[in-house]
């Protein structure tokens, strides 16, 4: 069945086949060139170039002028709104992954056993993940809006209405759950993706064993399904974290900032103060975090998990 | 498999930065294109940016291509940008050495924008005028001023607005209120308002008797403040810039905005709508609320069985009574890029535009002003443009600062948790001027 | 038998609460036909009015929607197909194979993850203006041909194909490309229509790049014409959401081809399909 771990050493190279590449470190360095090149150019380079502002004064027009870390100690002692942004886009981040991902395993189980109706929902459930930012977020202003769906349903099931997106912690908890509504089709899709992935005659042989589809679902799928889960949690987080359309357009940081998640706070500072220094500094600051807790997340999903899967 | 150290990541990321900068050596060619340029077969190109304005847009482009009649060889290039945009936008081009030939740019950034060396003086010579005094006579009296810094003019006033007060001349008559007499004084609206507020059981409100705009973004809120702290003679700046509301007027001001929504529940930042405060006037909503003349076509759009002077009318800003009569005002203006390549040919261009002939068309067509010397005879049978016009002795825009958008942001912040009961004017007021605006 | 009727009864469990989900995150879409159907800014739960047609008629003859639906082809059609064919070459060698620095490249990709676009458009922005590539589908397409999500994906879904498998074709000669192409792409195929798909989507709604790089109207795409109908004393509900409604179909269209890639499952090798 499974052998031990691959050895290290390739197969002999053969004479015939001249230009086949034999080893892999010569097709890993091949393969990977051209991302490599990409990411060099596009993101490393202008990146290095904001860690650089971040230590400048720059607005932009006039030349940066070095002042140190004085952005840094700026946004951590004086600057309270920065650290309202953080605060609260770190709440947002866990609010709307987890019952995200939550959903999207409770769903997507199911519906990756196959069958026609399960593809009709599919289906449908893939529209909100397909609707345009811009106009779902339009949309929900008028959910949200004092007449509009929101309260009507909320007048339905005989709750007082709230004034959605007028209110300080209304509007942050509106967003949530436009936030969590849109991307749910992402995150069922690549989870789907995952689960097609588990070969069939293990549920055959669950069901003969008589297992109950619980223990089905514990046992097989979400185990199997670990590696996709990690990816998962991590572009979620790091998707969370970066969300900038939705409150953009639904509520633009406000009321009094209750919705002004990080990227919004980082857009004002480029480009309505020109303050491109400190939003560098911001920039750098939410690089770093998000690659920590994605570095942690990953090793806790993943790692113990890995070492079971790949043989 | 991957266990990632911070060896790796340091590893990793200087080959990337290396790889990076060697592809930075590939020649950084020539100039850069977006602004004007002449090509061989002889025809000069200006491009034009502005925010998208259906009317305004229509109506402007009838004018460019008048331009282009009369001037062989010249193509206007215009972009219309989605409204949200046109700062990204423009900042972008500006800064990454692309810009157009002329923006049309909100007056309370011109001071940042011509801090930065973007724009060019406003070439009178070019225009036709012998000095900036005949230039500006060419206009009316004080509407060229927010597009001043230091001393130097660096546009021209288009979509110039004066605030006015809206009410409801059907809600006044419900009450007992006679509708000639609008409201003077700051101390009326109180008195007009709790007669015309409805609240429901709950004591929220359901028509608001005055209402604030809460939702026209940190330059209405600017406005507003502008209006209660100039009005008593006090100025939300000091002259160097930094906040200047802890006081006795700057709290005082603090205190009646925030008082509207919390002590008295005159307004309410819960009632708006799609179409913002036209829409919930015009649903009888609101009674009174404080805009300018181009809310007028909104709210008659909103609710077509509405008719100005017989349902709604307009009147001036109410004033504390104490101290001189001040009446806010915002505009836009055309601004030059210093680097266009056909600065004679663009300014015969805004001169043009900004002509008597032009305004009046741009006017009937869209109702956005050019405030022209006399502008308000091309449109006399409209109270609004009267009201607007009558208002040039009194006009303030606020003091011009490069840092207006912080300012703007900072007093947003706080009036919009003033007014949801989340702070006081004190603490607030000694807030805003410990605020450090700008470098 | 019990577990026959577990089976029926956990059956019918997950249809009832499909079906309620479903329908819950339908609800916006509903409304949102509604809001396109009606004249102005109606915004009750149903139309006043029926004037969908001429809603969504004029969206498209207006407003240079056509072009812009083009642009929004081309630029996202060209990055995903792109992603796609450079994510999976990285993603699976990452994933698979050993190289000097492998681990250090995986790091970065993640890292890259963490960038925020806002600080790299301008660098970026002046780059293209330098070869002279602004507003034109280069622009729009080359400085966002890869992902490193693409790249992380790509890897994930490589660790799961079985070593035994890729280790059998080397003792058997295959050279490193060989199997890429004959032993890791089935297996891949999921992962690889899903960002494909994912691509597309993302692509489909990016505003800020097509509107700064492009100097002309010409080249905008669906995302910056839908800002459009944001003024600036107001939004039209009706034309957005009629123009939302135009901008979904292609998308949903593209995801009803690839549907087909989530009906079997993956076979390999002997295993039961």
């Amino acid at each position: 069945m499974q052998l031990a771990s691959a050895p290290e050493s390739v197969a002999q190279p053969r004479a015939r086949a001249r230009l086949a590449i034999r080893s892999q470190g010569l097709a890993g360095a091949l393969l990977s060139a051209p991302a490599i090149l990409y990411f060099a150019v596009f993101w490393v380079f202008p990146f290095g170039l904001a860690v650089y502002y971040s230590f400048t004064n720059y607005q932009l027009f006039t030349a940066p002028r070095w002042i140190g870390g004085a952005n840094y100690s700026q946004l951590f002692t004086a600057d309270p709104e920065f650290v309202h942004s953080l605060a609260i886009t770190g709440l947002f981040v866990v609010v709307t992954v987890v019952p995200t991902t939550v959903l999207a395993l409770l769903i997507a189980a199911p519906i990756s056993r196959g069958g026609p109706v399960f593809g009709v929902y599919r289906a449908l459930l893939v529209i909100p993940a397909v609707m345009p930012l811009v106009a779902a977020s339009v949309v929900w202003i008028v959910i949200y809006s004092p007449g509009g769906l929101a309260n009507t349903l909320l007048s339905f099931i005989g709750a007082p209405q709230v004034a959605w997106l007028t209110g300080t912690t209304s509007a942050y908890w509106g967003l949530v759950i436009m936030t969590i509504w849109k991307y749910l089709g992402f995150y069922f899709l690549i989870i789907l993706a995952g689960m097609q992935t588990i070969p069939r005659n293990l549920y055959h042989a669950a069901a003969l064993d008589g297992a109950r589809s619980l223990r089905t679902f514990f046992r097989i799928t979400l185990p199997l399904t670990r590696r996709t889960l990690a990816f998962v949690i991590v572009i979620g987080i790091i998707a969370a974290a970066q969300s900038f359309v939705p409150a953009y357009i639904l509520t633009q940081g406000g009321p009094a900032n209750a919705t002004e998640l990080l990227p919004l706070y980082l857009y004002k500072e480029a480009f309505s103060f020109t303050n491109m220094g400190l939003a560098s500094a911001i920039s750098v600051i939410l690089t770093v975090v998000l690659f920590a807790v994605a570095f942690v997340q990953y090793r806790m999903i993943q790692g113990r998990g890995q070492r079971a899967a790949r043989t | 498999m991957t266990q990632i150290s911070r060896r790796d990541l340091l590893r990793g990321g200087a080959g990337l930065a290396a790889a990076g900068g060697a592809a930075m050596l590939l020649p950084a060619c020539g100039s850069s294109s977006g602004s004007s340029s002449t090509n061989s077969s002889g025809t000069t190109t200006i491009s034009v940016w502005q925010h998208q304005e259906p009317a305004f847009n229509d109506a402007y482009a009838k004018v460019a291509a008048e331009f282009e009649k009369t001037h062989k060889g010249v193509k206007i290039n215009s972009l219309y940008i989605p409204f949200a945009e046109l700062a990204t936008k423009t900042l972008t081009a500006f800064a990454g050495g692309t810009p157009p030939d002329v923006a049309k740019l909100y007056g309370g950034d011109f001071a940042s924008f011509s801090s930065k060396g973007m724009f060019a003086a406003v070439d009178y010579k070019a225009m036709g005028y012998p000095s900036l005094p005949a230039l500006k006579s060419a206009f009316m009296p004080n509407s060229m001023n927010q597009l001043v810094y230091n001393g130097t003019q660096y546009g021209l006033p288009v979509d110039w607005n004066a605030l006015l007060l809206i009410y409801s001349i059907d809600d006044f008559k419900e009450v007992g209120l006679d509708p000639s007499t609008p409201p003077a004084t700051w101390a009326d609206v109180l008195t007009y308002g709790q007669k015309l507020t409805k609240r429901d059981s709950a004591g929220n409100v359901t028509r608001a008797g005055f209402q604030w705009v809460y939702d026209g973004g940190t330059t209405w809120d600017y406005l507003n403040m502008l209006m209660l702290v100039n009005g008593m003679g006090g100025s939300l700046l000091t002259s160097s810039g930094g906040g200047n509301l802890n006081n006795a007027e700057g709290v005082r001001a603090l205190t009646y905005y925030g008082d509207m929504s919390t002590k008295y529940k005159i307004s309410s930042p819960n009632i708006t709508g799609p179409a913002y405060d036209q829409g919930t006037f015009a649903q009888g909503k609101v009674s009174m609320y404080i805009a300018s003349n181009w809310a007028i076509p909104l709210i008659l759009a909103a609710d077509k069985k509405l008719k100005e002077g017989v349902n709604f009318t307009v009147a001036p800003v109410p004033q504390w009574g104490s101290s001189a009569t001040v009446v806010p005002a915002y505009t836009y203006g055309w601004a030059v890029a210093k680097s266009t390549k056909n600065p004679e040919l663009v300014w015969e261009f805004l001169k043009f535009m900004e002509s008597r002939t032009n305004a009046g068309a741009l006017l009937s067509a869209s109702d956005v002003v050019e405030p022209v010397a006399n502008w308000q005879q091309l449109n006399p049978s409209d109270p609004g443009t009267q009201l607007m016009a009558k208002a040039a002795p009194d006009l303030v825009y606020g003091q011009p600062s490069p840092n207006f958008e912080q300012i703007a942001s900072t007093l947003s912040t706080g009036i919009q948790s003033l007014a949801r009961g989340q702070t006081t004017a004190a603490k607030f007021a000694a807030q805003f001027d410990a605020t450090s605006f700008g470098s | 038998m019990p577990q026959g009727r577990d089976r029926v009864a956990s059956r019918l469990l997950a249809y009832a609460g499909l079906g309620a989900i479903t329908l819950i995150m339908l609800l916006p879409f509903l409304y949102m036909l509604s809001i396109a159907s009606g004249q102005g800014n109606q915004t009750g739960l149903l139309p006043g009015h029926f004037a969908l047609i001429s809603n969504l008629r004029s969206v498209i003859t207006n407003a240079g929607f056509g072009r812009f639906l083009l642009n929004s082809f081309i630029m996202s059609g060209g990055i995903a197909v792109l992603d796609v064919v450079i994510s999976a070459a990285a993603g699976y060698a990452i994933g698979v194979l050993r190289f000097p620095g492998q681990r250090a490249l995986f790091a970065v990709v993640i890292a890259i993850l963490g960038i925020s676009p806002i600080v790299v458009i301008i660098p970026v922005y002046v780059m293209l203006r330098d070869v002279h590539w602004l507003n034109s589908y280069q622009a729009l397409i080359v400085p966002l041909m890869c992902s490193a999500f693409g790249v992380f994906l790509v890897r994930q879904f490589a660790l799961g194909i079985p070593g035994s498998v890729i280790h059998a074709a080397r003792l058997d000669g295959a050279s490193e490309f060989r199997i890429v192409l004959r032993v890791a792409l089935p297996f891949l195929r999921p992962a690889l229509f899903t960002l494909l798909l994912l691509d597309f989507l993302t692509q489909w709604d990016n505003l800020i790049w097509p509107l700064i790089v492009a100097s002309q109207s010409s080249m905008w795409t669906v995302a910056v014409g839908l800002s459009s109908f944001q003024g600036e004393h107001g939004i039209a509900y009706n034309l957005m959401s009629a123009a939302g409604l135009v901008s979904m179909v292609p998308p949903f269209v593209l995801f009803l081809l690839l549907q087909r890639n989530y009906v079997r499952g993956v076979t390999f090798g002997g295993i039961d399909r």
